[in-house]
């Protein structure tokens, strides 16, 4: 804008107010009108006037952050004892020879004769027997136990037997005896104790001197959370998890140790670390465990050993089936998703169930258990379950037909058919009243059941949990504060 | 009378109105033919000139009474000495001499500018109204009634005529296996009118094998209900239902060319039915029923458990949770008083340095 001013002199106006205003020419509003200049300064406070100041209070830090891995250890804590719950008195410890006992009790049931004196299978059914320490040691370290478990309720843990449970026992006994392989999947709604039964079945084995290997739970395997490499000189292309089978290795060498320390290796193997000709098993197991390269070459060999004639019997348990009846989240080079039955351990697993010529020359049991809460859905698993259940039917004589497959359905596995196409199924229902009554008793005997055990409370609670599922009758008595 | 008249000719005015609105309160009448009538009849009949000219001129007796009656009749009528009307007239008239009456305007000559509007005399509020006859809502209710009454002696007299219509049921026989539904809308016009359901059953076509009938099913896809075996189609391209129902034929006897074709039986593909949906129908179960017996044994059942309970009370076998925790509590009490307190022997002052709790 050009200045009335001279440029050249820095002489001031004489009146200021004569200052050209820098307005525009024209204006439709008037001058008055507009409005006047916020000052950014604010106004000056009178003296004496005070004012409310809140000061933001600078963040403390309160106590450690968790240490790495911390939470996840706090997450998967087993906690297996509860000091401040009553010990049960006269209760039983599950041993070989209960095992037997019950065995023979269902036999003589079976038979039809009188039951001979002593403990028989009906003392035994709708009890709470408990577990030896060596066994809880043995379960521990083969992961048996689940957090999902009310274990820490009591003061140490106990397993109710029921009809299922002894005639579990009885067939794996006789699977033994026979030198058979029993090849099992357990299946029953949610919360029908699918995973205890398994545990049942690993604490029975323990007793009985089996060598016991346990998947607890599938999905690890599967979901990608653990490397992977190709076993060589393999087409097509099999994946082991190296350091998960070392885990492993590691896990069945402990729970194992009282079987394998006594057990020496026969065979010499091309492995790729020196090893000594006659070692223990139990010390095999460490070598595997101790370097995740070597761990699969190990681990067949100790597979070799464990099912060389003579041996023990053997158990290998999977918890949550379905999740290795798809294709896992692994990845091969060429981006293509690796079916499960492609990684070293799955297809040891699956050859195991599905082979019906026995891969256990000692006898001894392959049992997997479904998992019904968290689990993705495997339609020909499904199928499988069904159809296999329908032919027992038929072949106990009931009307119905099989199941065909529907010609539309996709998402059938074919590799999983085949695995599944002449399994046993074992359903699990809910908990007849007789053991309903027995682990209420339990339970109030701990001291966690705040009330009267008889056959109206527990004909309540029994009902209330869709005829006896005995996650739900858990759920009623004990973690529902209503 | 003159109001009657007035305010029928504005019902018939209002009925030929373009106004829509104003027709659906028009009362409609349902001709004048009708042999009865709840309304009085016209009061005075006037007959013709011609037949009173006739009548005189006869000299038939029967005549000559007619023309005593009559005389005798308007003679009564027309009594001088009845003049109690004469003061209601009057006021009338005083109140509304004829000069105050609006004037009846003429039909108005339909220009460019007013067509379309109303008649100025079909204005309503320009019509002086004489309270002496019910208003036009009234005429309207007894107009309906007047329909109930038609349509009652219809339905008493006329529709019992209809039976003489009737035919037998003939139920289709074998060789009709094809069964069309047509719509109809009573005469109105409708979108769907057209329209030809086609609904046959495979099982029902004649010269099929087994397989040529699969294969029908097959090639019905969607239109295939497995639970009723029933295939159903329809059509509505054409303009008429005749033509609708000639494409359904040709379409179904094209189906059974092409299932009797032996080219290719589909025997390799499955008979797809993910379009229908088996609904399953909950039924209460049986077993559920609460029979005498069952009750009874319900019964049974409860007075066993209680024995049972009382039983094991007798022996003491039944588990009460709280008195598990108190006698718990108790044993542990004893057996903390069993073991000797330990006392701290010397400095009582804790060793070390103290550390505060950080909170």
């Amino acid at each position: 804008m050009a200045s009335s001013n001279c440029w050249r002199c820095l002489s001031r106006p004489a009146n200021a107010s004569l200052l050209p205003l820098s307005r525009p020419s024209f204006s439709t509003t008037a001058f008055v009108a507009a409005a006047p200049k916020a000052s950014t300064k604010a106004p000056a406070r009178a003296k004496g006037e005070k004012t409310l100041r809140i000061k933001k209070k600078a963040f403390v830090k309160t106590g450690k952050p968790p240490a790495p891995g911390e939470r996840k250890a706090m997450r998967k804590r087993i906690v297996l004892s509860n000091t401040n719950a009553l010990e049960v008195a006269g209760m039983k410890d599950l041993d070989a020879e209960m095992v037997d006992s019950m065995v023979r009790g269902e036999d003589a049931v079976l038979d039809g004769a009188l039951q001979s004196k002593g403990e028989t299978h009906e003392d035994v059914v709708g009890k709470v027997v408990g577990l030896k320490g060596e066994t809880v040691d043995s379960l521990r370290a083969v992961e048996a136990f689940k957090t999902t478990q009310g274990w820490g309720l009591f003061r140490r843990p106990g397993l109710l037997i029921r009809e299922e449970s002894v005639e579990l026992c009885r067939r794996m006994t006789d699977a033994a005896a026979n030198k058979k392989a029993l090849r099992l999947v357990i299946d029953g709604e949610k919360g029908s104790g699918k995973s205890l039964m398994l545990l049942q079945a690993m604490a029975t084995a323990f007793v009985k001197e089996w060598v016991v290997l346990n998947i607890p739970e599938a999905q690890e395997l599967t979901n990608a959370v653990n490397d992977y490499t190709p076993v060589d000189g393999t087409k097509p292309t099999l994946w082991s998890q190296n350091t998960y089978t070392a885990n492993w290795l590691g896990q069945i060498g402990k729970a194992n140790n009282a079987v394998l320390q006594n057990t020496t290796m026969r065979k010499e193997y091309k492995l790729p670390i020196p090893v000594q000709s006659n070692i223990s098993l139990a010390r095999l197991c460490e070598l595997g465990a101790r370097d995740p390269d070597v761990a699969w070459p190990i681990f067949q060999a100790f597979w070799s050993e464990i099912t060389n004639p003579g041996r023990r019997p053997v158990l290998i348990c999977l918890d949550s089936l379905s999740n290795i009846m798809q294709t896992s989240s692994y990845r091969a080079p060429d981006y293509s998703l690796i079916h499960s039955h492609d990684l070293a351990i799955v297809r040891h697993f699956v050859n195991l169930l599905s082979r019906p010529t026995s891969g256990l020359p000692n006898g001894g049991a392959i049992i997997a258990a479904t998992s019904r809460s968290h689990a993705p859905i495997s339609k020909s698993m499904e199928l499988a379950i069904k159809q296999s259940e329908e032919k027992a039917a038929q072949l106990r004589g009931w009307p119905g037909k099989v199941t065909q497959r529907d010609p539309f359905e996709k998402s059938y596995d074919e590799r999983a058919d085949k695995a599944l196409q002449n399994v046993e199924v074992m359903r699990l229902k809910g908990l007849s009243k007789v053991e309903a009554r027995g682990l209420m008793e339990y339970w109030a005997q701990s001291g966690v059941l705040r009330s009267r055990v008889d056959e109206e409370t527990v004909a309540q609670k029994w009902a209330l949990a869709g005829n006896g599922i005995v996650g739900e009758i858990q759920r009623g008595a004990l973690w529902m504060r209503i | 009378m003159a109001t009657a008249v007035r305010c029928s000719i504005r019902l018939a005015a209002k009925g030929c109105s373009c106004n829509s609105t104003a027709n659906q309160f028009v009362t409609k009448t349902i001709g004048l033919e009708r042999s009865f009538s709840t309304t009085a009849s016209r009061s005075k009949r006037t007959r013709s000139k011609r037949v009173a000219a006739k009548l005189e001129k006869s000299n038939h007796p029967l005549a000559k009474e007619v023309i005593a009656l009559e005389k005798e009749l308007d003679g009564l009528t027309k009594d001088p000495s009845d003049n109690a009307w004469d003061p209601i007239s009057q006021r009338a008239r005083t109140r509304f001499p004829i000069a105050s009456l609006p004037p009846r305007a003429g039909k108005l000559k339909q220009t460019f500018m007013n067509v379309g509007d109303p008649d100025p005399w079909e204005y309503e509020d320009t019509l002086e109204d004489d309270d002496d006859d019910i208003n036009a809502l009234a005429h309207g209710e007894l107009e309906q009634h007047r329909e109930i009454r038609h349509y009652a002696r219809l339905a008493a007299w006329e529709l019992p005529l209809l039976s003489k219509l009737a035919k037998p049921f003939q139920p289709p026989t074998a060789n009709m296996p094809l069964r069309f539904r047509y719509s109809s809308y009573m005469g109105e016009q409708h979108p769907a009118e057209k329209k030809v359901v086609l609904e046959f059953s495979p099982a029902d076509m004649p010269n099929l094998t087994g397989l040529q009938r699969e294969k029908l099913k097959k090639l019905a896809g969607v239109r295939y209900n497995p639970e009723t075996d029933i295939v159903k189609m329809n059509c509505e391209m054409f303009e008429t239902q005749a033509q609708n129902k000639r494409y359904l034929g040709d379409v179904v006897d094209s189906l059974l060319a092409e299932a009797r074709d032996p080219k290719d039986t589909f025997e390799d593909v499955p008979l797809d039915t993910r379009h229908h949906h088996f609904k399953p129908k909950p039924k209460f179960p049986e077993e559920w029923l609460l029979t005498a017996e069952r009750r009874e044994e319900l019964q049974q059942y409860r007075r066993r458990a209680a024995m049972k309970d009382q039983q094991k009370e007798l022996v003491g076998q039944i588990v009460d949770g709280r008195l598990q925790i108190e006698e718990g509590l108790s044993k542990a009490a004893a057996a903390r008083q069993v073991m000797p307190e330990l006392l701290m022997v010397g400095d009582l002052k804790p060793k070390g340095k103290r550390v505060a709790v950080r909170r």
